[in-house]
């Protein structure tokens, strides 16, 4: 099909090209400063714990250990089950601590509750604590994410 | 309607100069290097940062980058060369001038 | 509701466009050199880009310097590049300073009523040799502290001044983890403020007094053809940057900069000790100098020379009054011996 005038001017195809070129070179230049500047997450896939470190846990205590730069609770449960928590609050991620006669976690920041298994139940955290797998391995305490709550 | 000045052979010269620069230590160093890094390597401090590619893998990647970096830059001079003869051509006629009034 | 004229009423971007439309950069067979002093503002933003994004890393204290830039090299998702075009780069910006200063010198662009620019232009060479030699510390390896010892140690030679001068960079009598941190502040601080004051000085000053044409070609009193700066000398420009930032990357990409061990304040210096190129000249100055001339130190005498020579260099507009006569000549020739005199006490230190 022939067409009568040309669609767009020769200077018009010229910048396009140009302007096009350009940008496909920023973002080539872009993309590797990204890449330096957006270190990739630094949370653990699984971490171990020797056992002897944390032997002598009462039911009802926790203990911390570290979760990449995070702070974990290893809390004993009252049946001398064990569960792990990322100890950092769902609302604007202040790190939480454990009261052991209310049996509840609690975020000094801005007043947020838990109860003994994570849940929110006051103030404003929208969401439960996160928990992480424990498993028990001989020697050591094998401490995994839930792939669940990621 | 081509640019004035010797456009071609400056630009000409200065890329295989840049590319002479570039290539040829490179490929003096590759053959210098054997017998004076053994040496070296004993004197060397192993807490050292040792930068850049480990392994032929990475080497050959980053041999292919640095081509595409170059074709990418003559593609652009390329426009740009189209760029400046059309502009050259523009601002012959008083194009830029009429703009102003 | 034109966005172009919201901003033009208010801030009058027409003006500074109706004059890069009128600025002309004339036609001669100098023409070349003009391109120098862009090519040294492109190298400068590098330096400026890439030295951000490795203070997002670098720990400027004594004991994690070194381990933050074997970090950087090693663990960063290419950081190793970054770290070895912003040394690379650091090495081009010099070079070019130099080629652009000889040139200024050679082809007299600094004659009247051009003098500002070339006073505001030895303060910029200055400024950028600061940089080097505060940015060569920062690793803190074996080399780079052994250098900075010896180079905090010249000023000391000067007479009366010299100790506290010393002091001055050292944050102390001597270099410890207090120079360090001293020497990262005016590498990211204090030198960054004076360069860009000073460029923006002597951008404005080149504005006002447009290119210079070169003496001989001024003599003969033809008109000389002018290309338009926006857009046609811009686009050559840009050909010429795209070429330096492709030789950047390929050296720097081939050629990554070594870093070695963490620095031990007690050990001895290392063997092969010297500053970054574009010291040598001067370092190998100092050394030809003997001991003692008379019952002087010989370093304040080779220091007061090259005081001197500093001082002579500054002042060269003002020197080179008559740039058209014998005087004029000389001063021309004195720039050749100079690149002489500078080749080959670079090449000697380096046997």
């Amino acid at each position: 099909m022939k067409i009568k005038h040309s669609l767009f001017t020769r200077r018009r195809f010229l910048n396009s090209m140009i302007g096009g070129w350009i940008t496909a070179m920023g973002a080539a230049f872009l993309a590797p400063i990204a890449k330096f500047v957006f270190l990739p997450n630094k949370e653990p896939d699984e971490i171990l714990l020797p056992k002897s470190d944390y032997e002598n846990m009462e039911p009802n205590t926790v203990k911390l250990f570290s979760w990449g730069a995070k702070p974990g609770l290893l809390k004993m449960n009252d049946d001398r089950s064990y569960t792990a928590f990322v100890a950092v609050c769902t609302h604007l991620d202040c790190n939480v601590s454990y009261l052991p006669d209310q049996r509840k976690f609690f975020c000094a920041c801005h007043d947020g509750w838990y109860d003994e298994n994570g849940i929110n139940i006051a103030g404003p955290p929208p969401t439960p604590v996160r928990q992480l797998n424990v498993a028990l391995d001989g020697e050591h305490f094998i401490i995994t994410k839930n792939k669940g709550n990621e | 309607m081509k640019p004035d000045f010797k456009f071609n052979s400056v630009i000409f010269l200065l890329a295989l100069s840049c590319f002479l620069l570039l290539f040829c230590p490179f490929i003096y160093a590759q053959q210098a290097k054997p017998a004076e890094t053994e040496i070296q390597d004993m004197n060397e401090d192993t807490n050292a940062a040792k930068p850049g590619q480990k392994n032929i893998k990475d080497k050959i990647a980053l041999y292919v980058f640095l081509a595409w970096v170059w074709i990418a830059i003559f593609v652009s001079i390329y426009f740009l060369r189209l760029k400046i003869i059309e502009v050259d051509r523009l601002s012959g006629y008083g194009f830029y001038q009429k703009l102003k009034k | 509701m034109n966005i172009r004229k919201w901003f033009d009423d208010r801030l009058g971007i027409n003006e500074i466009s109706a004059f890069m439309t009128k600025k002309e950069i004339p036609q001669h067979k100098h023409t070349i050199l003009y391109y120098t002093g862009s090519s040294i503002l492109v190298f400068f933003f590098i330096q400026i880009l890439t030295g951000i994004l490795l203070a997002f890393y670098y720990k400027p204290t004594l004991e994690l310097a070194n381990e933050s830039v074997a970090y950087i090299v090693n663990d960063v998702p290419l950081g190793w590049i970054i770290r070895s075009i912003h040394s690379w780069a650091a090495t081009f910006m010099i070079a070019l300073v130099f080629i652009h200063l000889l040139s200024i010198w050679i082809t007299k662009a600094y004659r009247n009523p051009r003098e500002m620019t070339w006073i505001s232009g030895v303060l910029l060479l200055v400024i950028s040799l600061a940089f080097g030699f505060t940015g060569y510390l920062l690793p803190w390896d074996e080399l780079s502290l052994a250098a900075t010892k010896v180079g905090t140690d010249i000023p000391r030679a000067i007479p009366i001044v010299g100790a506290w001068v010393t002091r001055l960079l050292r944050g102390g009598v001597d270099v410890t983890g207090e120079t360090l941190t001293r020497l990262f502040t005016l590498h990211i601080c204090v030198l960054p403020l004076f360069i860009l004051m000073l460029l923006a000085l002597h951008v404005y000053l080149i504005q006002k007094h447009g290119s210079s044409l070169p003496l001989d070609i001024e003599k003969k009193n033809i008109s000389v053809k002018s290309i338009p700066f926006w857009p046609n000398f811009i686009y050559r420009e840009a050909i010429i940057w795209l070429l330096l930032l492709g030789s950047l990357l390929t050296i720097a990409a081939l050629f990554p900069h070594h870093l070695g061990s963490p620095a031990d304040l007690m050990a001895p210096a290392p063997e092969g000790v010297k500053p970054e190129w574009y010291f040598l000249f001067l370092f190998q100055t100092l050394k030809i100098f003997p001991a003692n001339i008379l019952f002087i130190h010989g370093e304040t005498i080779a220091v007061l020379l090259i005081g001197l020579m500093g001082v002579l260099f500054f002042c060269l507009p003002m020197i080179d009054n008559k740039p058209a006569e014998k005087k004029g000549k000389i001063i021309t020739y004195a720039a050749y011996v100079f690149i002489l005199y500078a080749v080959i006490m670079t090449v000697w230190s380096l046997l």
